[in-house]
Protein backbone atom coordinates (compact mmCIF):
# COMPACT_ATOMS: atom_id res chain seq x y z
CA UNK A 1 0.00 0.00 0.00
CA UNK A 2 2.40 2.67 0.64
CA UNK A 3 4.17 3.06 -2.39
CA UNK A 4 0.85 3.70 -3.76
CA UNK A 5 0.69 6.42 -1.20
CA UNK A 6 3.53 7.62 -2.13
CA UNK A 7 3.33 7.54 -5.69
CA UNK A 8 -0.69 9.84 -5.49
CA UNK A 9 1.13 11.92 -2.60
CA UNK A 10 4.25 12.49 -4.99
CA UNK A 11 1.65 13.25 -8.21
CA UNK A 12 -0.01 16.25 -6.09
CA UNK A 13 3.29 17.62 -4.78
CA UNK A 14 5.43 17.84 -8.15
CA UNK A 15 2.42 19.21 -10.27
CA UNK A 16 4.99 21.77 -11.95
CA UNK A 17 7.63 20.34 -14.91
CA UNK A 18 10.91 20.17 -13.55
CA UNK A 19 14.01 20.21 -15.54
CA UNK A 20 16.99 18.99 -13.68
CA UNK A 21 20.59 18.84 -15.68
CA UNK A 22 22.53 15.71 -14.98
CA UNK A 23 25.58 17.28 -14.94
CA UNK A 24 27.75 14.39 -14.47
CA UNK A 25 25.27 12.07 -17.16
CA UNK A 26 25.01 14.61 -19.91
CA UNK A 27 21.83 14.11 -19.53
CA UNK A 28 18.06 15.87 -18.48
CA UNK A 29 15.62 14.49 -16.23
CA UNK A 30 12.24 16.13 -16.42
CA UNK A 31 10.36 15.49 -13.46
CA UNK A 32 6.36 16.28 -14.46
CA UNK A 33 3.73 14.62 -12.01
CA UNK A 34 4.96 11.40 -10.88
CA UNK A 35 6.49 10.75 -13.99
CA UNK A 36 10.16 11.45 -14.61
CA UNK A 37 11.61 11.05 -18.21
CA UNK A 38 15.09 11.62 -19.16
CA UNK A 39 17.05 12.80 -22.06
CA UNK A 40 20.45 11.41 -23.22
CA UNK A 41 23.52 12.50 -25.16
CA UNK A 42 23.56 16.10 -25.01
CA UNK A 43 27.14 16.69 -24.58
CA UNK A 44 29.12 18.26 -21.64
CA UNK A 45 26.08 19.98 -19.13
CA UNK A 46 28.77 22.12 -16.73
CA UNK A 47 27.42 25.51 -17.73
CA UNK A 48 24.94 24.52 -19.69
CA UNK A 49 21.98 26.80 -20.26
CA UNK A 50 18.50 25.67 -20.75
CA UNK A 51 15.73 27.89 -21.84
CA UNK A 52 12.17 27.15 -23.12
CA UNK A 53 9.65 28.87 -25.72
CA UNK A 54 6.57 28.22 -27.60
CA UNK A 55 6.34 24.79 -26.11
CA UNK A 56 10.57 24.02 -26.84
CA UNK A 57 13.49 23.63 -24.65
CA UNK A 58 16.88 25.18 -25.93
CA UNK A 59 19.77 23.61 -24.34
CA UNK A 60 23.06 24.44 -25.34
CA UNK A 61 26.19 22.39 -23.61
CA UNK A 62 29.33 23.43 -23.00
CA UNK A 63 31.08 21.67 -25.70
CA UNK A 64 29.20 23.36 -28.11
CA UNK A 65 25.87 21.38 -28.93
CA UNK A 66 22.74 22.82 -29.59
CA UNK A 67 19.78 20.61 -28.87
CA UNK A 68 15.61 21.47 -29.20
CA UNK A 69 13.53 19.42 -27.45
CA UNK A 70 10.04 19.06 -27.60
CA UNK A 71 8.85 19.66 -23.91
CA UNK A 72 5.51 17.57 -24.44
CA UNK A 73 7.27 14.28 -25.47
CA UNK A 74 10.56 14.93 -24.67
CA UNK A 75 11.97 14.00 -27.81
CA UNK A 76 14.93 16.03 -29.13
CA UNK A 77 14.05 17.11 -32.32
CA UNK A 78 16.99 18.55 -33.51
CA UNK A 79 20.81 18.38 -32.58
CA UNK A 80 23.32 21.00 -34.04
CA UNK A 81 26.76 21.84 -32.95
CA UNK A 82 27.69 25.72 -32.91
CA UNK A 83 30.79 25.68 -31.24
CA UNK A 84 33.58 23.50 -29.64
CA UNK A 85 33.29 25.82 -26.54
CA UNK A 86 30.02 27.74 -26.01
CA UNK A 87 28.80 29.91 -22.94
CA UNK A 88 25.56 31.55 -23.56
CA UNK A 89 22.43 31.04 -25.73
CA UNK A 90 19.42 34.03 -25.95
CA UNK A 91 16.58 34.59 -27.86
CA UNK A 92 16.31 37.36 -30.01
CA UNK A 93 12.95 37.96 -31.80
CA UNK A 94 12.57 34.63 -33.80
CA UNK A 95 15.96 33.79 -33.79
CA UNK A 96 18.26 32.26 -31.28
CA UNK A 97 21.70 33.16 -30.53
CA UNK A 98 24.94 31.08 -29.10
CA UNK A 99 28.03 32.51 -27.75
CA UNK A 100 31.12 30.70 -28.13
CA UNK A 101 34.84 31.01 -26.43
CA UNK A 102 35.77 28.89 -29.27
CA UNK A 103 35.97 29.63 -32.20
CA UNK A 104 35.43 33.02 -31.28
CA UNK A 105 31.81 33.23 -32.73
CA UNK A 106 28.44 34.52 -32.26
CA UNK A 107 26.41 32.15 -34.15
CA UNK A 108 22.54 33.74 -35.10
CA UNK A 109 20.08 30.36 -36.07
CA UNK A 110 16.27 30.17 -36.55
CA UNK A 111 14.15 28.94 -33.92
CA UNK A 112 14.18 25.75 -35.92
CA UNK A 113 17.98 25.56 -35.43
CA UNK A 114 18.53 26.70 -39.01
CA UNK A 115 21.89 28.08 -39.06
CA UNK A 116 21.72 31.22 -40.06
CA UNK A 117 25.11 33.51 -39.08
CA UNK A 118 28.25 33.10 -37.75
CA UNK A 119 29.66 36.25 -36.74
CA UNK A 120 33.36 36.58 -36.38
CA UNK A 121 34.25 38.31 -33.08
CA UNK A 122 38.02 37.33 -32.86
CA UNK A 123 37.74 37.08 -28.64
CA UNK A 124 36.07 34.43 -26.72
CA UNK A 125 32.61 35.88 -26.60
CA UNK A 126 30.16 36.14 -23.24
CA UNK A 127 26.85 37.70 -22.16
CA UNK A 128 24.86 37.18 -24.63
CA UNK A 129 21.77 38.94 -23.91
CA UNK A 130 18.88 40.54 -26.07
CA UNK A 131 16.08 43.24 -25.40
CA UNK A 132 13.41 44.46 -27.83
CA UNK A 133 14.83 43.45 -31.38
CA UNK A 134 18.65 43.87 -30.37
CA UNK A 135 21.44 41.59 -29.69
CA UNK A 136 24.10 42.46 -27.37
CA UNK A 137 27.11 40.59 -25.78
CA UNK A 138 30.92 41.35 -24.84
CA UNK A 139 34.11 40.66 -26.19
CA UNK A 140 36.19 39.70 -23.84
CA UNK A 141 39.99 39.93 -25.83
CA UNK A 142 38.84 42.77 -27.50
CA UNK A 143 37.81 44.69 -24.52
CA UNK A 144 34.43 45.71 -26.52
CA UNK A 145 30.27 45.33 -26.35
CA UNK A 146 28.67 45.10 -29.74
CA UNK A 147 25.28 46.02 -30.28
CA UNK A 148 23.18 44.31 -33.38
CA UNK A 149 19.67 43.59 -34.79
CA UNK A 150 18.93 40.18 -34.14
CA UNK A 151 19.76 39.17 -37.79
CA UNK A 152 23.22 40.02 -36.54
CA UNK A 153 23.73 43.35 -38.42
CA UNK A 154 26.08 45.47 -36.34
CA UNK A 155 24.50 48.62 -34.90
CA UNK A 156 27.04 50.14 -32.35
CA UNK A 157 30.05 48.85 -30.66
CA UNK A 158 31.86 50.34 -27.18
CA UNK A 159 35.09 50.07 -25.93
CA UNK A 160 34.85 48.91 -22.54
CA UNK A 161 37.50 48.28 -19.84
CA UNK A 162 39.78 45.12 -20.12
CA UNK A 163 38.22 41.39 -20.60
CA UNK A 164 34.46 41.87 -20.08
CA UNK A 165 33.45 38.61 -18.26
CA UNK A 166 29.41 38.27 -17.60
CA UNK A 167 26.05 40.35 -18.06
CA UNK A 168 23.10 40.63 -17.03
CA UNK A 169 20.62 42.65 -18.74
CA UNK A 170 17.69 44.16 -16.58
CA UNK A 171 14.92 46.48 -18.12
CA UNK A 172 17.26 47.55 -20.79
CA UNK A 173 20.61 48.14 -18.75
CA UNK A 174 22.86 45.72 -20.21
CA UNK A 175 25.05 45.33 -17.16
CA UNK A 176 28.59 44.03 -18.00
CA UNK A 177 31.50 42.87 -15.40
CA UNK A 178 34.80 42.54 -16.17
CA UNK A 179 36.81 39.88 -15.02
CA UNK A 180 39.71 42.08 -12.40
CA UNK A 181 36.47 43.04 -11.00
CA UNK A 182 35.86 46.16 -8.99
CA UNK A 183 33.92 48.12 -11.52
CA UNK A 184 30.67 47.34 -13.72
CA UNK A 185 29.75 48.83 -17.26
CA UNK A 186 25.96 50.11 -17.48
CA UNK A 187 24.90 50.32 -21.00
CA UNK A 188 21.73 51.88 -21.61
CA UNK A 189 19.73 50.67 -24.76
CA UNK A 190 17.43 53.02 -24.48
CA UNK A 191 19.75 55.53 -24.84
CA UNK A 192 22.68 53.76 -26.17
CA UNK A 193 24.88 54.88 -24.04
CA UNK A 194 27.96 53.56 -21.66
CA UNK A 195 29.02 54.11 -18.84
CA UNK A 196 31.33 52.35 -15.57
CA UNK A 197 30.69 52.59 -12.18
CA UNK A 198 32.93 51.27 -9.66
CA UNK A 199 31.01 48.50 -7.86
CA UNK A 200 29.90 49.17 -4.71
CA UNK A 201 30.85 52.63 -4.63
CA UNK A 202 29.87 54.35 -1.44
CA UNK A 203 29.26 52.51 1.42
CA UNK A 204 30.65 49.32 1.57
CA UNK A 205 34.20 47.62 0.48
CA UNK A 206 34.88 46.75 -3.39
CA UNK A 207 32.82 43.72 -4.42
CA UNK A 208 35.07 40.62 -6.29
CA UNK A 209 34.62 39.41 -9.42
CA UNK A 210 30.58 39.65 -10.14
CA UNK A 211 29.04 36.40 -11.35
CA UNK A 212 25.44 37.45 -12.60
CA UNK A 213 24.39 34.51 -12.82
CA UNK A 214 24.25 34.08 -9.07
CA UNK A 215 22.27 37.31 -8.43
CA UNK A 216 19.09 37.78 -7.22
CA UNK A 217 17.30 40.62 -8.96
CA UNK A 218 14.04 42.17 -7.56
CA UNK A 219 12.92 46.04 -9.25
CA UNK A 220 16.32 47.37 -9.95
CA UNK A 221 18.17 45.82 -6.76
CA UNK A 222 20.32 42.81 -6.77
CA UNK A 223 20.66 40.36 -4.08
CA UNK A 224 24.32 38.97 -4.41
CA UNK A 225 26.19 35.93 -2.68
CA UNK A 226 29.40 37.84 -2.38
CA UNK A 227 32.51 35.47 -3.03
CA UNK A 228 34.47 34.26 0.17
CA UNK A 229 32.16 36.01 2.59
CA UNK A 230 29.05 35.33 5.04
CA UNK A 231 27.16 38.12 2.97
CA UNK A 232 24.70 38.89 0.69
CA UNK A 233 24.95 42.13 -0.89
CA UNK A 234 22.30 44.25 -1.80
CA UNK A 235 23.20 46.46 -4.96
CA UNK A 236 20.87 49.26 -6.39
CA UNK A 237 21.74 48.67 -9.84
CA UNK A 238 20.94 52.40 -10.80
CA UNK A 239 23.21 54.06 -8.48
CA UNK A 240 25.56 51.25 -8.35
CA UNK A 241 25.66 51.72 -4.55
CA UNK A 242 25.46 49.65 -2.31
CA UNK A 243 22.64 49.74 0.16
CA UNK A 244 23.51 47.32 2.31
CA UNK A 245 24.06 43.17 3.40
CA UNK A 246 22.34 41.07 4.79
CA UNK A 247 24.67 38.14 6.86
CA UNK A 248 23.93 34.55 5.82
CA UNK A 249 25.22 31.54 7.75
CA UNK A 250 27.42 30.52 5.11
CA UNK A 251 29.61 31.18 2.09
CA UNK A 252 26.74 31.86 -0.20
CA UNK A 253 26.60 30.92 -4.27
CA UNK A 254 23.20 30.78 -5.85
CA UNK A 255 20.47 33.90 -4.31
CA UNK A 256 17.24 33.04 -5.70
CA UNK A 257 14.27 35.39 -6.04
CA UNK A 258 10.81 34.24 -5.14
CA UNK A 259 8.35 35.29 -7.80
CA UNK A 260 6.20 37.36 -5.58
CA UNK A 261 9.64 39.12 -4.63
CA UNK A 262 8.71 38.38 -0.59
CA UNK A 263 11.72 35.81 -0.38
CA UNK A 264 15.37 35.54 -1.75
CA UNK A 265 16.67 31.84 -1.34
CA UNK A 266 20.43 30.85 -0.74
CA UNK A 267 22.89 27.82 -0.66
CA UNK A 268 26.22 27.81 -0.04
CA UNK A 269 29.32 26.30 -0.37
CA UNK A 270 31.73 24.40 2.19
CA UNK A 271 30.50 23.63 5.83
CA UNK A 272 27.23 25.17 5.06
CA UNK A 273 26.83 23.19 1.72
CA UNK A 274 23.92 20.79 3.25
CA UNK A 275 21.94 24.29 4.40
CA UNK A 276 19.18 26.48 2.48
CA UNK A 277 18.50 30.03 4.30
CA UNK A 278 16.22 32.06 3.23
CA UNK A 279 15.93 36.10 3.51
CA UNK A 280 13.20 37.87 4.07
CA UNK A 281 13.69 40.75 1.79
CA UNK A 282 11.33 43.33 3.35
CA UNK A 283 13.10 42.38 6.91
CA UNK A 284 16.50 42.01 5.15
CA UNK A 285 17.55 39.55 7.27
CA UNK A 286 17.90 35.36 7.31
CA UNK A 287 14.40 34.66 8.47
CA UNK A 288 15.24 30.98 8.50
CA UNK A 289 17.95 28.22 7.63
CA UNK A 290 17.61 24.54 7.57
CA UNK A 291 19.71 21.24 6.38
CA UNK A 292 17.58 20.08 3.50
CA UNK A 293 19.79 17.20 1.70
CA UNK A 294 23.38 16.83 1.28
CA UNK A 295 25.04 19.11 -1.04
CA UNK A 296 22.41 21.69 -2.08
CA UNK A 297 23.73 22.55 -5.97
CA UNK A 298 21.28 24.32 -7.19
CA UNK A 299 17.46 25.88 -6.00
CA UNK A 300 14.27 27.34 -7.47
CA UNK A 301 10.64 28.49 -6.15
CA UNK A 302 7.77 27.32 -7.84
CA UNK A 303 5.85 29.41 -9.90
CA UNK A 304 3.27 30.11 -6.74
CA UNK A 305 6.22 30.88 -4.00
CA UNK A 306 5.20 28.37 -1.72
CA UNK A 307 7.60 25.88 -2.33
CA UNK A 308 11.46 25.73 -3.10
CA UNK A 309 12.95 22.84 -5.32
CA UNK A 310 16.38 21.66 -4.59
CA UNK A 311 19.10 19.24 -6.13
CA UNK A 312 20.64 17.24 -3.11
CA UNK A 313 23.93 16.20 -5.03
CA UNK A 314 25.13 13.88 -2.81
CA UNK A 315 21.58 12.27 -1.97
CA UNK A 316 21.16 12.08 -5.65
CA UNK A 317 17.79 13.49 -5.28
CA UNK A 318 15.68 16.73 -6.22
CA UNK A 319 13.77 18.03 -2.72
CA UNK A 320 10.40 19.73 -2.68
CA UNK A 321 10.34 22.13 0.24
CA UNK A 322 7.96 24.47 1.89
CA UNK A 323 8.52 28.14 2.19
CA UNK A 324 9.23 29.77 4.60
CA UNK A 325 9.80 26.57 7.08
CA UNK A 326 12.16 24.99 4.92
CA UNK A 327 10.18 20.97 5.55
CA UNK A 328 11.09 18.83 3.40
CA UNK A 329 7.88 17.52 1.67
CA UNK A 330 8.69 15.19 -0.82
CA UNK A 331 11.80 14.22 -2.99
CA UNK A 332 12.27 11.94 -6.09
CA UNK A 333 15.53 10.33 -7.03
CA UNK A 334 17.68 11.90 -9.68
CA UNK A 335 21.34 11.06 -10.25
CA UNK A 336 23.75 13.78 -10.10
CA UNK A 337 21.15 16.44 -10.05
CA UNK A 338 22.70 20.08 -10.73
CA UNK A 339 20.64 22.95 -12.45
CA UNK A 340 16.70 22.89 -12.41
CA UNK A 341 14.93 25.30 -14.31
CA UNK A 342 10.90 25.36 -14.27
CA UNK A 343 9.32 24.31 -17.50
CA UNK A 344 6.03 24.05 -19.15
CA UNK B 1 82.88 8.49 4.04
CA UNK B 2 79.85 7.02 3.10
CA UNK B 3 77.48 7.44 -0.14
CA UNK B 4 74.15 9.23 -0.47
CA UNK B 5 71.02 7.99 -2.03
CA UNK B 6 68.94 10.72 -3.55
CA UNK B 7 65.84 8.40 -3.70
CA UNK B 8 62.34 9.12 -4.89
CA UNK B 9 59.70 7.51 -3.11
CA UNK B 10 56.53 7.99 -5.78
CA UNK B 11 53.76 9.70 -5.36
CA UNK B 12 52.15 8.00 -1.97
CA UNK B 13 50.82 4.45 -3.08
CA UNK B 14 53.91 2.34 -1.73
CA UNK B 15 53.41 -0.42 -4.59
CA UNK B 16 54.93 2.40 -6.62
CA UNK B 17 58.41 2.39 -5.28
CA UNK B 18 60.97 0.88 -7.36
CA UNK B 19 62.92 -2.08 -7.18
CA UNK B 20 65.81 -0.30 -6.81
CA UNK B 21 64.92 2.37 -4.56
CA UNK B 22 63.21 -0.69 -1.83
CA UNK B 23 66.55 -2.23 -2.33
CA UNK B 24 68.71 0.45 -1.28
CA UNK B 25 66.23 1.50 1.73
CA UNK B 26 66.77 -1.88 2.71
CA UNK B 27 70.43 -2.00 3.17
CA UNK B 28 70.27 1.66 4.45
CA UNK B 29 72.32 2.75 7.68
CA UNK B 30 70.43 6.66 7.97
CA UNK B 31 67.54 7.77 6.06
CA UNK B 32 66.56 11.60 5.88
CA UNK B 33 62.77 11.61 4.52
CA UNK B 34 60.38 14.05 3.82
CA UNK B 35 56.55 15.06 4.63
CA UNK B 36 55.11 12.97 2.11
CA UNK B 37 56.62 10.09 2.18
CA UNK B 38 54.54 7.03 3.75
CA UNK B 39 55.48 4.83 6.54
CA UNK B 40 54.98 1.62 4.77
CA UNK B 41 58.07 2.69 2.83
CA UNK B 42 59.83 3.49 5.90
CA UNK B 43 59.02 0.04 7.07
CA UNK B 44 61.32 -1.42 4.28
CA UNK B 45 64.12 -0.18 6.58
CA UNK B 46 66.50 -3.02 8.70
CA UNK B 47 66.08 -2.81 12.38
CA UNK B 48 68.54 -0.21 13.91
CA UNK B 49 68.65 1.74 10.95
CA UNK B 50 68.22 5.64 12.08
CA UNK B 51 64.78 7.51 10.27
CA UNK B 52 65.43 11.59 10.86
CA UNK B 53 62.37 13.63 9.51
CA UNK B 54 63.63 16.80 7.55
CA UNK B 55 59.91 17.55 6.09
CA UNK B 56 58.50 20.88 5.04
CA UNK B 57 55.35 22.20 5.06
CA UNK B 58 54.29 25.35 2.82
CA UNK B 59 54.68 27.89 5.46
CA UNK B 60 56.18 25.99 8.00
CA UNK B 61 59.82 25.18 7.18
CA UNK B 62 60.81 23.33 10.20
CA UNK B 63 64.25 22.32 8.65
CA UNK B 64 66.02 24.75 6.17
CA UNK B 65 67.41 23.72 3.56
CA UNK B 66 71.04 24.57 4.64
CA UNK B 67 70.41 22.69 7.62
CA UNK B 68 69.33 19.31 5.48
CA UNK B 69 72.70 19.95 3.80
CA UNK B 70 74.92 20.19 6.59
CA UNK B 71 72.90 16.74 8.02
CA UNK B 72 73.54 15.22 4.80
CA UNK B 73 77.61 15.71 5.25
CA UNK B 74 77.58 15.05 8.81
CA UNK B 75 75.38 11.55 8.48
CA UNK B 76 77.50 10.92 5.01
CA UNK B 77 80.67 10.63 7.05
CA UNK B 78 80.39 8.52 10.16
CA UNK B 79 77.35 5.75 8.34
CA UNK B 80 77.94 3.96 5.18
CA UNK B 81 74.65 4.41 3.20
CA UNK B 82 72.84 7.70 3.78
CA UNK B 83 69.51 7.81 2.32
CA UNK B 84 67.57 10.96 1.51
CA UNK B 85 64.26 9.98 0.68
CA UNK B 86 62.01 11.95 -0.94
CA UNK B 87 58.36 12.07 -2.17
CA UNK B 88 57.79 11.58 -6.12
CA UNK B 89 60.99 11.86 -8.08
CA UNK B 90 63.74 14.08 -6.49
CA UNK B 91 64.44 15.89 -9.55
CA UNK B 92 60.71 17.54 -9.93
CA UNK B 93 60.20 19.75 -7.70
CA UNK B 94 62.08 17.88 -4.96
CA UNK B 95 64.92 20.20 -4.48
CA UNK B 96 67.06 17.02 -5.42
CA UNK B 97 69.39 18.98 -7.44
CA UNK B 98 70.45 21.54 -5.19
CA UNK B 99 71.26 18.84 -2.90
CA UNK B 100 73.33 16.67 -5.87
CA UNK B 101 75.15 20.28 -6.64
CA UNK B 102 75.98 20.16 -2.76
CA UNK B 103 76.72 16.82 -2.33
CA UNK B 104 79.20 17.22 -5.52
CA UNK B 105 80.91 20.63 -4.10
CA UNK B 106 82.00 18.56 -1.08
CA UNK B 107 83.02 15.50 -2.55
CA UNK B 108 80.75 13.47 -1.56
CA UNK B 109 79.48 10.36 -4.12
CA UNK B 110 76.27 10.06 -4.40
CA UNK B 111 73.55 8.12 -6.79
CA UNK B 112 70.16 9.31 -7.71
CA UNK B 113 67.27 6.63 -7.48
CA UNK B 114 64.33 8.72 -9.47
CA UNK B 115 61.29 8.12 -8.54
CA UNK B 116 57.43 7.92 -9.90
CA UNK B 117 56.39 11.56 -10.24
CA UNK B 118 52.93 12.50 -9.15
CA UNK B 119 52.80 14.70 -12.13
CA UNK B 120 51.39 11.93 -14.25
CA UNK B 121 51.08 8.80 -11.63
CA UNK B 122 48.07 11.04 -9.71
CA UNK B 123 46.46 11.95 -12.97
CA UNK B 124 46.45 8.71 -14.03
CA UNK B 125 45.07 6.52 -10.92
CA UNK B 126 42.35 9.27 -11.77
CA UNK B 127 41.33 8.32 -14.77
CA UNK B 128 43.50 11.33 -16.47
CA UNK B 129 45.72 10.19 -19.19
CA UNK B 130 47.84 13.90 -19.67
CA UNK B 131 48.20 12.96 -23.59
CA UNK B 132 45.62 11.47 -26.01
CA UNK B 133 44.96 11.46 -29.62
CA UNK B 134 42.78 13.99 -30.33
CA UNK B 135 42.57 15.75 -27.58
CA UNK B 136 46.17 16.27 -25.97
CA UNK B 137 49.65 16.23 -27.67
CA UNK B 138 51.57 18.35 -25.58
CA UNK B 139 52.10 18.96 -21.65
CA UNK B 140 53.47 21.34 -19.06
CA UNK B 141 54.46 20.38 -15.64
CA UNK B 142 54.72 23.81 -13.73
CA UNK B 143 54.93 24.71 -9.82
CA UNK B 144 52.18 26.78 -8.09
CA UNK B 145 54.35 27.43 -5.71
CA UNK B 146 57.03 30.35 -6.53
CA UNK B 147 59.24 30.80 -3.77
CA UNK B 148 59.04 34.39 -2.15
CA UNK B 149 61.02 37.26 -4.06
CA UNK B 150 62.09 34.61 -6.71
CA UNK B 151 63.77 36.40 -10.00
CA UNK B 152 62.39 33.73 -12.71
CA UNK B 153 58.43 33.92 -12.15
CA UNK B 154 56.28 31.48 -13.98
CA UNK B 155 54.98 33.06 -17.18
CA UNK B 156 51.56 31.86 -17.28
CA UNK B 157 50.89 33.26 -20.44
CA UNK B 158 53.69 30.23 -22.08
CA UNK B 159 50.59 28.10 -21.12
CA UNK B 160 48.24 29.33 -22.90
CA UNK B 161 48.34 26.66 -26.09
CA UNK B 162 49.57 23.89 -24.31
CA UNK B 163 46.98 21.37 -24.02
CA UNK B 164 47.22 19.68 -20.27
CA UNK B 165 48.53 21.60 -17.77
CA UNK B 166 49.68 20.08 -14.61
CA UNK B 167 50.60 22.31 -11.26
CA UNK B 168 52.39 21.00 -8.82
CA UNK B 169 51.87 22.60 -5.26
CA UNK B 170 49.28 24.87 -6.39
CA UNK B 171 46.25 24.63 -4.61
CA UNK B 172 46.85 27.77 -1.91
CA UNK B 173 47.42 29.84 -5.08
CA UNK B 174 44.47 27.88 -7.05
CA UNK B 175 42.18 31.06 -7.94
CA UNK B 176 45.17 33.26 -8.77
CA UNK B 177 46.80 30.73 -11.17
CA UNK B 178 42.89 30.28 -13.09
CA UNK B 179 42.89 33.55 -13.04
CA UNK B 180 46.19 33.83 -14.90
CA UNK B 181 45.58 31.39 -17.16
CA UNK B 182 42.19 32.86 -18.65
CA UNK B 183 43.89 36.25 -18.94
CA UNK B 184 46.62 34.16 -20.83
CA UNK B 185 43.50 33.49 -23.22
CA UNK B 186 42.66 29.64 -21.96
CA UNK B 187 39.13 28.81 -22.36
CA UNK B 188 37.41 29.37 -19.37
CA UNK B 189 35.83 26.24 -20.02
CA UNK B 190 38.73 24.25 -19.86
CA UNK B 191 37.89 21.64 -17.37
CA UNK B 192 39.91 21.00 -14.28
CA UNK B 193 40.84 18.16 -11.83
CA UNK B 194 41.98 18.75 -8.40
CA UNK B 195 43.42 15.01 -7.18
CA UNK B 196 43.91 14.86 -3.22
CA UNK B 197 46.44 12.46 -1.78
CA UNK B 198 46.86 10.93 -4.93
CA UNK B 199 47.28 7.20 -5.05
CA UNK B 200 46.77 6.97 -1.49
CA UNK B 201 43.93 5.40 0.32
CA UNK B 202 42.08 9.24 0.77
CA UNK B 203 42.50 10.66 -2.49
CA UNK B 204 39.66 12.41 -3.49
CA UNK B 205 38.97 14.07 -6.94
CA UNK B 206 37.21 17.71 -7.63
CA UNK B 207 36.18 18.12 -10.60
CA UNK B 208 35.38 22.01 -11.82
CA UNK B 209 36.47 24.32 -14.52
CA UNK B 210 39.21 27.36 -14.49
CA UNK B 211 35.49 29.57 -15.00
CA UNK B 212 34.53 28.39 -11.27
CA UNK B 213 38.27 27.98 -9.84
CA UNK B 214 38.91 31.61 -10.76
CA UNK B 215 35.84 32.33 -9.42
CA UNK B 216 34.94 31.06 -6.58
CA UNK B 217 37.62 27.99 -5.81
CA UNK B 218 36.37 24.58 -4.46
CA UNK B 219 37.50 23.46 -1.45
CA UNK B 220 40.96 21.70 -1.87
CA UNK B 221 42.99 20.27 0.64
CA UNK B 222 47.12 19.90 -0.24
CA UNK B 223 48.34 17.67 -1.12
CA UNK B 224 46.56 17.56 -4.40
CA UNK B 225 47.60 17.49 -8.39
CA UNK B 226 45.84 20.10 -10.05
CA UNK B 227 45.18 19.44 -14.08
CA UNK B 228 43.73 21.82 -16.51
CA UNK B 229 42.95 20.56 -19.82
CA UNK B 230 40.16 18.31 -22.20
CA UNK B 231 41.76 15.29 -20.87
CA UNK B 232 39.87 15.80 -17.68
CA UNK B 233 37.12 14.37 -19.37
CA UNK B 234 38.25 11.29 -20.01
CA UNK B 235 37.91 10.38 -15.98
CA UNK B 236 34.31 10.42 -16.83
CA UNK B 237 33.98 7.77 -19.58
CA UNK B 238 36.21 5.50 -17.87
CA UNK B 239 35.67 6.14 -13.63
CA UNK B 240 32.74 3.81 -13.29
CA UNK B 241 35.33 0.53 -14.72
CA UNK B 242 38.62 2.21 -13.20
CA UNK B 243 39.81 0.40 -10.09
CA UNK B 244 43.22 1.76 -9.19
CA UNK B 245 41.25 3.16 -6.16
CA UNK B 246 37.40 3.88 -4.99
CA UNK B 247 37.52 7.57 -4.14
CA UNK B 248 35.38 9.66 -3.20
CA UNK B 249 34.68 12.29 -5.68
CA UNK B 250 32.89 15.71 -5.57
CA UNK B 251 32.00 18.53 -8.13
CA UNK B 252 32.38 21.92 -7.72
CA UNK B 253 28.78 24.39 -7.69
CA UNK B 254 29.62 27.51 -8.10
CA UNK B 255 27.68 26.93 -11.54
CA UNK B 256 24.90 24.60 -12.82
Amino acid sequence: MLPLIVLLVFGMVFAQQIWVVERERGALAVIEGNHISEIKDLGDLNHATLKFKNGRAYLVSRDGYLSLIDIKTKKILKRIKVGSSTIGLTFCGNRVAVANYEPKTVVILSEDLEPLREIQTGSRNVGIKSWKGVLVFSLMDRDEVWVLTCGGRLLKRFTVSPMPFDALIANGRYLVGFFKGGKVGLLDLKTMSYREIALGSGKEAVLKVPHFGTWAVWKGKAYIPAVGERKVYVLDLVSMKVLGSVDVPGLPVFAVLSPDGRYVAVNFSGDKEDFVALISRKEGRVVGSRRVGRRVIHLRFSPDGKHLYLSSYYENKVKKVTVPDLKVVEEIPVPTPSGLFIGG
Amino acid sequence: MGKVYIVGSGPGDPDLLTLKAARILREADVVLYDRLVSNDVLSLTKPGCLHVYVGKEDGKHTIPQEEINRLLLYYATIYEKVVRLKGGDPFIFGRGGEEAVFLAKNGIPFEVVPGISSFYSVPAYAGIPLTMRGLSSSFAVVTGHEAPNKERRVNWRSFKDVDTLVILMGVKNRQRIARELIEAGRDPNDPVAFIERGTTEDQRIVISTLREVSENPPEVHPPAVFVVGKVVEIHRYVRDFLENLITLEGIHNADT
